[in-house]
């Protein structure tokens, strides 16, 4: 009876993320632009750099 | 009412998930464009490994799979890292600093996202018709013709053959002796099938060459069951003769 009863219950609903998720994925774009993009201006500076050595 | 809006803004972006990660990256494009002008080989390697390492990380998240974001943060890392090292000539430390925030950056950017599970791998191919069932099929449209003819005569060699067909389902090991028999037989008789199908009319031989087909197929089944008796019987002697050797007849 029990497992029964076990087994008709509804799938439990997936938990919807928090309301701050949209304020972490801003702070990975922060990271994102301090590193990656950083990366690139500075490859990019010393590639045109590399011009007046 | 917030956590729809979060909910619609989580489909807006995974709709669009990854493609932000080359951008990014963009800068390295002209950079390595002017390291090969200037000739400077680690640039642009560390460059294109940069920008070929975002491109890798959005493909891996475009495709959405479980696990795919973890992965395309490590890659976003790798090529982050590389590209600071030989690129920027920043260094080992600062290297690996700007590989983990990339690693960090792209693992909070595309937090929350859905992930579908990998779908299952696809299901073998269901296993070639044994020589038997093939037999078995062929014989099958035999005797559907055979039927529709009311022909008497096809129709006794067709129920011989399966006679032998049903043995070798029984004994399957008797198949080596009985392989020639079945090809022979089976391509004879289907030709004749088919020809009498494209109208053509019975020669005064067919009906002998039938009988015989019948005959050779109850012969047949009769010489393995014969073998099979003559196997058994030299095991009986075996059996008896050791028997007798042991003492204990």
């Amino acid at each position: 009876m029990a497992e029964r009863n076990a087994t008709s219950l509804p799938a439990p609903l997936p938990a919807s993320p928090p309301l701050t998720t949209p304020l972490v994925w801003a702070w990975g774009g922060v990271l994102l632009t301090a590193t990656t993009w950083l990366v690139g201006i500075i490859a990019l500076f010393r590639s045109i750099g590399g011009f007046f050595d | 009412m917030m956590e729809r809006a979060l909910g619609a803004w989580i489909g807006l972006r995974t709709r669009w998930r990854g493609l932000a990660l080359p951008i990014f990256a963009s800068p390295l494009l002209p950079a390595a464009l002017f390291f090969a002008i200037d000739g400077n080989e680690q640039g642009v390697i560390g460059s294109a490994l940069g920008f070929g390492g975002s491109l890798l990380a959005a493909r891996a998240l475009r495709r959405g799979r479980l696990g795919d974001s973890r992965r395309a943060s490590w890659v976003m890392a790798a090529g982050t890292g590389l590209a600071a090292s030989m690129a920027g000539d920043l260094g080992v430390p600062m290297s690996l600093i700007m590989g983990a925030g990339a690693l960090f950056g792209t693992r909070m950017m595309y937090q929350a996202l859905p992930e579908t599970a990998p779908p299952p791998p696809p299901e073998p191919p269901p296993p070639p018709p044994g020589p038997i069932e093939e037999s078995r099929a062929r014989l099958a449209r035999i005797e559907a013709v055979a039927a529709r003819r009311a022909d008497p005569r096809l129709q006794g060699v067709a129920t011989a053959m399966e006679g032998v067909l049903d043995d070798l389902t029984a004994h399957p090991d008797r198949l080596p002796q009985a392989r020639r028999f079945l090809t022979v037989h089976l391509d004879g008789l289907e030709r004749i099938v088919e020809r009498l199908e494209a109208g053509a009319a019975p020669p005064e031989g067919l009906p002998v060459l039938l009988d015989d087909l019948a005959t050779t197929a109850q012969e047949l089944r009769g010489r393995l069951t014969r073998e099979e008796s003559a196997a058994l019987d030299i095991q009986v002697k075996v059996l008896s003769d050791r028997l007798r050797e042991e003492g204990f007849r």
